[in-house]
């Protein structure tokens, strides 16, 4: 993951946002939503010894936008936003724990499905929606911080080191 | 404390302006939507090519699993052709085939016709014998396990005609001499000339002997000769052949080649009828 190719990330994008359609019709029943696809474009940038450069996740974005029928932009400029910020806090990141990173990426997220629904899905945009995302959003990446602290087996097997 | 980590803010600066801009233009003024439509075209056309080929795939794959099915039907099918046909021809030659007392019978439901035939697929038949040699014999499939006492003795038919006479059961089988078998007689009759016609061990042929003290030369090469009932198997007045050569053996003495005119060569199905 420190050194992950641009052409990697970009699959491991697509693929995340293939899962990411599926899911998303199922997680809309319970009124929540989760931006995979964001969330990992994010820890691909904060894991990456270099991040992604803000070339990258400007065309990454792009594609996104392209492939999932978004508005032209909006993933681009949310993936630049994004990569700019853990860019900027990088070093600082490192003094929190995982909690506090894990509430960073969910606060993020729930930025992300908040602007989303504002720029293009305005009718069903709602409060209760977006603490909803947040606690799912939450609970994922608290989960993914458990499973990375207890079970290293698993990080080790899918080649993620600290 | 930690510092920020140094980066080059203009780049990231000039990539969200950028992106802003694409976002308000798409948005506002609908710029990009040619982009999106040729995308959209681009993936349409790929689904189509992607599933017309599995769909070709899937058909092939779908042919060969069929295959075998489709053999098996097609087996059955014509197996159930031949059964009609031999069927077909009994009901046509109704009155030849059976005595009155089984024709009032039958006549009143044509199914009755099946119950008063076994017909049966052959299961082996020897042609390289039946070409070269005097034994002609076939075997036919019996697993319906009918009884000896009902089925020997009687005579074999095909579509076209008498063929033989089935003469043995042997657990699932069931052996037919036909009646070009050197051992065989075939009681026949011309006319008023009656003659027990023997195989001669050739394919479809049967011979006569005609003795000129007995009975005056009166046949001719072509004439018609059926079965005369003598024997008590054959069912009287059936067509079985014609006369193709007369042959002197002594003064008074001539044999008679009588051609026949059914042939087992061709058949997949034979009957025996059981006339009780």
């Amino acid at each position: 993951m420190n050194n992950i190719g641009y052409l990697r990330i970009f699959f491991i994008i697509l693929v995340t946002l293939f899962f990411e359609n599926i899911l998303s019709a199922l997680f809309l029943k319970f009124n929540f939503y989760i931006p995979f696809t964001f969330l990992v474009f994010s820890y691909i940038h904060y894991k990456k010894t270099n991040g992604i450069s803000a070339t990258g996740s400007f065309f990454i974005g792009i594609l996104v936008d392209l492939i999932s029928q978004n508005p032209f932009g909006l993933n681009a400029l949310m993936f630049c936003l994004m990569a700019l910020i853990i860019s900027y806090y990088k070093n600082i990141f490192k003094l929190f724990s995982y909690f506090q990173i894990c509430i960073f990426f969910s606060l993020s997220a729930t930025f992300y499905v908040g602007f989303t629904n504002l720029i293009s899905n305005i009718g069903i945009f709602s409060y209760t929606n977006l603490f909803s995302s947040l606690l799912a959003s939450f609970i994922l990446c608290i989960s993914l911080s458990f499973i990375n602290l207890y079970n290293p087996r698993i990080k080790n097997r899918l080649g993620i080191r600290d | 404390m930690a510092i920020n980590t140094p980066i080059n803010s203009f780049i990231f600066g000039f990539y969200v302006l950028l992106s802003s801009l694409i976002l308000y233009f798409d948005i506002a003024h609908n710029k990009f939507e040619k982009v999106k439509n040729s995308y959209n075209a681009v993936v349409i056309s790929s689904n189509y090519i992607i599933d017309k080929n599995l769909e070709s795939i899937s058909f092939f794959y779908k042919s060969f699993q069929n295959n075998q099915s489709l053999l098996r039907e097609n087996q059955n099918l014509s197996y159930q052709l031949d059964q009609l046909k031999v069927e077909n021809f009994l009901l046509k030659n109704f009155d030849m085939y059976f005595n009155d007392f089984y024709k009032k019978d039958m006549l009143e439901t044509f199914s009755s016709v099946s119950n008063r035939v076994y017909i049966s697929k052959i299961a082996s038949f020897d042609t390289d014998n039946y070409f070269c040699c005097t034994n002609h014999e076939l075997i036919l499939n019996n697993f319906e396990g009918i009884p000896k006492d009902l089925i020997a003795n009687r005579p074999v038919i095909s579509k076209s005609g008498i063929v033989g006479q089935a003469y043995d059961v042997i657990n699932d089988s069931i052996k037919v001499i036909l009646l070009s078998d050197a051992r065989h007689i075939t009681p026949l009759k011309s006319g008023d000339f009656f003659c027990n016609a023997k195989g001669v061990g050739r394919p479809n042929l049967l011979s006569c002997s005609l003795n000129t003290l007995i009975h005056q030369n009166k046949l001719e090469i072509g004439d018609l000769f059926y079965t005369s009932g003598m024997g008590g198997v054959f069912p009287v007045n059936i067509l079985i052949g014609e006369l193709v050569a007369i042959n002197k053996v002594d003064d008074n003495e001539y044999l008679l080649e009588i051609y026949l005119y059914q042939s087992v060569i061709n058949e997949n199905v034979l009957g025996i009828l059981i006339d009780e």
